[in-house]
């Protein structure tokens, strides 16, 4: 018995499926433009989930992450009257999400920073961000390695993280995640090599 | 094929084999070519596992009430003033503050022209340490007086006027 080989059918159905898709969060975008409402409402009932999946594995904090997911869609809002089909729709969404997270990141490391400078004594401890409450995914699985997979991402640089990310989780191409970052493919794919060569080097005792 | 570790000009294929990203038809050379490498096949090998470690981390569940909070967002922002939606959306558009940006810059630019270049005259009225911004004693007690004299004139005035 052969293994079943994918179609020509099948993959022009498919490149067709995600065209459409594409097609229809433009389509969807510009119709929130002209001030209908019920489209905006499909944009985020397909869009919702990645976007806040995405931040709270940039954040690593629920609330910060459902805080910072709600104002990507807010930035949506307030933007639909200038919005333009130039690009994927998803490029212009993850680009807002990265830059909040990334900004937040930023601010987060200067205020760490400044606490360290004006009280050494307390290490940073009151202004500890990350939730680390035992989340239920935590407990079932049980586990020291998904912390430490937790921690092995955190360690990253934000850029790195961000590039991790989309490539891991969200699954985008090379392009898409340069575009979304602002930066050249080959950047990009510089960023995923460090990142993937310092995960390899901190969860090693894993594999 | 050449060694995607040694002659770096595909090293991407190596992480895109690991994620199972390339099709049956890309992946056939390189698995012949793993068959007889070392460094590949230790990094392939590497990358598979962090690639499985990373699985472990499932995505946290979407708030329950995220929507709501967000049209009342939408609600507040839309019941704000003009000032404050145009704020929004010139001065910090969705993808960041391009706009904001130099908009500042120009403000910083004015600002320090105006240091540079604004006749001596009216300069040291933007310089705290001038001596003649300063207020002395006897002005304070001056003003004190002449406020006084202005309250016993505004007494008077009504008796003089009947008078």
């Amino acid at each position: 018995m052969t293994s079943p080989q994918p179609s020509l059918d099948g993959w022009v159905g498919t490149c067709m499926t995600s065209a459409f898709a594409l097609e229809q969060d433009a389509e969807l975008m510009l119709r929130v433009r002209d001030g209908d409402a019920v489209s905006f409402g499909l944009l985020l009932e397909r869009h919702r989930g990645q976007v806040i999946h995405f931040v709270y594995r940039m954040v690593l904090n629920r609330a910060i992450a459902e805080e910072l997911a709600q104002e990507v869609f807010l930035r949506v809002y307030r933007s639909r009257a200038s919005y333009e089909p130039t690009a994927k729709f998803t490029t212009w969404l993850f680009r807002i999400a990265a830059h909040l997270a990334l900004n937040w990141i930023r601010d987060r490391k200067n205020e760490k920073n400044q606490d360290r400078l004006d009280d050494d004594s307390r290490d940073g401890i009151g202004l500890q961000l990350a939730d680390l409450r035992p989340t239920v995914e935590q407990k079932l699985v049980g586990n020291v390695k998904l912390q430490e997979v937790r921690k092995a991402i955190e360690t990253l640089p934000s850029k790195q993280r961000a590039a991790v990310v989309m490539h891991k989780y969200h699954e985008m191409e090379y392009s898409q995640i340069a575009k979304i970052l602002q930066c050249s493919e080959s950047a990009v794919k510089s960023l995923l090599f460090r990142a993937y060569e310092t995960l390899r080097l901190r969860l090693a005792h894993m594999a | 094929m050449q060694c995607p570790m040694k002659t770096k000009e595909n090293p991407e294929l190596l992480l895109d084999y690991a994620s199972g990203r390339l099709t049956p038809e890309e992946a056939a050379p390189l698995e012949r070519h793993l068959e007889s490498c070392a460094d590949c096949r230790a990094f392939s090998i590497a990358q598979k596992s962090i690639w499985n470690a990373l699985d472990l981390w499932e995505p946290m569940p979407v708030p329950v009430d995220f929507d709501r909070k967000l049209y009342a967002q939408i609600d507040q922002y839309e019941k704000s003033g003009w000032w404050t939606k145009l704020w929004h959306r010139s001065i910090w558009p969705a993808g960041g503050f391009s706009t904001a940006m130099p908009i500042a810059t120009a403000c910083v630019t004015l600002a320090v022209g105006a240091m540079l270049y604004l006749p001596p005259l009216y300069r040291h009225m933007l310089d705290p340490s001038s001596p003649q911004i300063k207020m002395e004693s006897s002005d304070l007690e001056q003003i004190e007086m002449t406020l006084e004299d202005m309250e016993m004139f505004k007494q008077l005035a009504p008796a003089s006027a009947k008078s």
